[in-house]
């Protein structure tokens, strides 16, 4: 035995105990059960949580106390993670210097202890990849009109989120937005989505085109492309209402998938404390005095516009062709022209690579580890069999 | 084609049926020949299901692992396969057959139920790491639905013992199969996990967004093991792990099937 009786070999194989192991694990899979029912910060929309709190109020005091609208980033989690990176390195350590690598006799045994080692390695690298994605990591959702680059639109550095271990704050890239393409197949349904790209961090400057599955790397950084809309532009004067002239090009949310897409936004008037609410139609039909959308092929796009105060009471709504002017409540709103928006998600993540390594090798120990139980199995089924 | 396709899956759902009545007749008669007729019933509803998934692939023009139902017309299919192939290798009870049926019915149900019109393949699905994702994923459901059966029997053992004797085999027997089939469902999970963290880098440019179907698959993989741990360290066998393999049938079937209810996801669900 390498270890004697000391306090160290004590503490260690304390630490390195499978009962610190199944403990650690029962708390990880409670935590990961509030996690999973209760809506996570990050996932869902501010606006579903506060629903949740308002409806589920008992619920809502005793899980504030543990972060658990934030239970993956919560210390209770974080602290089962650490203890669990403990338990492991310590378990893989006692194992190792107790019995060496290879003391086993028969070729099976071998394989097992292998496949042991190397998982309890890997489950190591895969936690620690994992903190370093959390503390290095940069991360942002930019949102960037055709025409536009993210200079334009002051409102999109703050959106990027840094590791709290990063020195550099951010990457001052700058993203171009050329032209962003989406085909429509069966009238309704995007199948295929690209945009056009001009990247450049002087003095590096590069033209791209980044597809679904198809990430760009640049400097570093992975630009991938999340989703591509129509930004309408909008032009309002006011006829008599204290409102200063507006020229945009207003980037409308998407929701939903497929036959449900919808294209609508709400845009504040400025000084007004109203808003408009915009709908897109990239095709219409009116049927009994309402308006259908027909379709996601740009055949006929429309406007379906309204003003709404703070009182939720609105004016009645006023469906606007392209190129037309309507007037709402002393406003005539234009729909010049339409141009289409992109989202992408800009990511450094120094833990990705880890966590990949981590996995292979997760699952090259598994085989080893349990190979000779299957390969048991496979001989008994021949010899007798189960049936 | 449509209709073709109609008339298999009725098919399939039928042949599936008989295949379970049969058995079940056999079961209590104790006739091995019966169960030798159930499980080649068995085998004609995966013929039916197989031809009813190629008529649905040529049809739509992609693998049919976009919409709800083609996961479950494709989960039903895995699960019977995987059962069907390792039991021609009599590495099973032919009598978990009898607890997959129900499992199975309620996919083809809920497939039925989720009928829609075809929707073209978008473009994240458009990547090789969606069949390999798909593919692990229903082989894990598939292993840990047969793990889950022999549980169940393991815990049910003692009535069903009293009323139909010497029908079941010996839960050790069933015991070892169960924890045998986990590891295979553990295997498979952490293929399916990395092939999905890698799909979803490149698809959203993070590998893990603790996204409600990623938390529920990261409980439902922690369960398993657990069940290993337990099952090692504190020789945990029998009613104790049979309780486990049966429960964690319920977090997957939460974690695959009752998320659209739950919370909404970037990650589509079946």
């Amino acid at each position: 035995m390498f270890f004697d009786s000391n306090i160290l070999t004590k503490g260690l194989k304390g630490i390195a105990s499978p009962y610190l192991t199944l403990i650690v694990v029962a708390f990880l899979i409670v935590l990961s059960l509030i996690g999973a029912i209760v809506p996570q910060q990050g996932v869902l929309e501010q606006t579903s949580i506060y629903e949740w709190k308002q409806q589920h109020g008992t619920a809502t005091r005793l899980l504030l106390p543990i972060n658990g609208f934030a239970i993956f980033h919560s210390p209770a989690f974080l602290i089962c993670l650490g203890v669990l990176f403990l338990n492991t390195l310590s378990c893989t350590l006692v194992s190792v210097l107790n019995d060496g690598l290879f003391s086993e006799k028969t070729l099976a045994s071998q394989t097992r202890r292998l496949g042991f080692i190397i998982l309890h390695l890997s489950i190591l690298v895969c936690i620690f990849g994992g903190f370093v994605s959390a503390g290095f990591r940069m991360s942002g959702h930019l949102i960037v009109t055709e025409g536009q680059s993210i200079k334009d639109q002051h409102h999109v550095y703050p959106k990027l989120v840094e590791g709290p271990l990063r020195k550099e704050l951010y990457n001052r890239f700058s993203l171009e937005l050329l032209d962003a393409q989406i085909d429509i197949e069966k009238e309704w349904f995007p199948v295929k989505q690209e945009a056009s790209v001009l990247l450049t961090h002087p003095p590096s400057k590069v033209q791209a085109t980044i597809g679904f599955n198809y990430p760009f790397k640049f400097n570093n950084t992975i630009f991938t492309l999340r989703e591509i809309g129509y930004a309408p532009q909008i032009i309002i004067k006011s006829q008599s209402r204290r409102i200063p002239p507006l020229n945009t090009f207003f980037s409308l949310q998407v929701w939903g998938f497929n036959e449900d897409r919808e294209h609508y936004d709400f845009l504040p008037l400025p000084s007004g404390g109203t808003r408009l609410v915009i709908t897109f139609y990239p095709s219409y039909e009116i049927r009994d005095g309402e308006i259908i959308k027909t379709s996601e092929d740009l055949n006929n796009p429309a406007l379906l516009i309204y003003e709404e105060f703070n009182d939720g009471k609105q004016t009645p709504k006023q469906l606007l062709p392209q190129g037309e002017t309507a007037t709402i409540n002393g406003l005539d709103i234009q729909f010049g022209e339409l141009r289409q928006w992109a989202a992408f998600q800009v990511v450094q993540d120094p833990g990705y690579i880890i966590v990949c390594i981590s996995f292979w090798f997760s699952i090259i120990a598994l085989i080893l580890r349990y190979s000779p139980d299957i390969l048991d199995w496979i001989k008994e089924s021949k010899s007798h069999g189960t049936s | 084609m449509e209709q073709a396709e109609t008339i298999f899956f009725w098919s399939t759902v039928f042949l599936y049926m008989a295949s379970f009545m049969q058995h079940l007749r056999a079961f209590i008669r104790q006739s091995d020949k019966g169960i030798k007729i159930a499980m080649g019933m068995l085998w004609m509803g995966l013929g039916a299901n197989t031809v009813l998934l190629a008529l649905h692939w040529i049809r739509t023009g992609h693998p049919p692992v976009v919409d709800s139902y083609e996961l479950q017309l494709s989960a039903a299919w895995c699960t019977i396969l995987l059962f069907l192939l390792i039991e021609k290798a009599r590495m099973v009870e032919r009598v978990l057959a009898l607890l997959l049926a129900p499992i199975t019915f309620l996919l083809m149900g809920n497939a039925y139920a989720s009928q829609a019109p075809d929707t073209p393949m978008g473009p994240v699905y458009a990547t090789p790491w969606m069949i390999v994702h798909v593919t692990f994923a229903w082989i894990a459901f598939a292993n840990y639905a047969m793990a889950a059966a022999g549980g169940i029997l393991i815990l049910f053992y003692g009535t069903a013992d009293r009323y139909f004797p010497n029908r079941l085999p010996p839960p050790e027997q069933l015991d070892r199969t169960s924890y045998r089939l986990i590891v295979l469902g553990v295997v498979n999970q952490t293929i399916m996990l990395a092939s999905g963290a890698i799909w979803a880098k490149k698809a959203w440019g993070h590998y893990w967004t603790w996204a409600p179907l990623e938390a529920w698959s990261l409980l439902s993989y922690l369960l398993y093991v657990f069940y290993l741990h337990v099952r090692r360290f504190l020789n945990w066998k029998m009613k104790k792990t049979a309780w486990i393999a049966a429960f964690g049938l319920v977090v997957l079937t939460i974690s695959y099937w009752g998320m659209k209810w739950l919370a909404p996801s970037l990650h589509p669900g079946p």
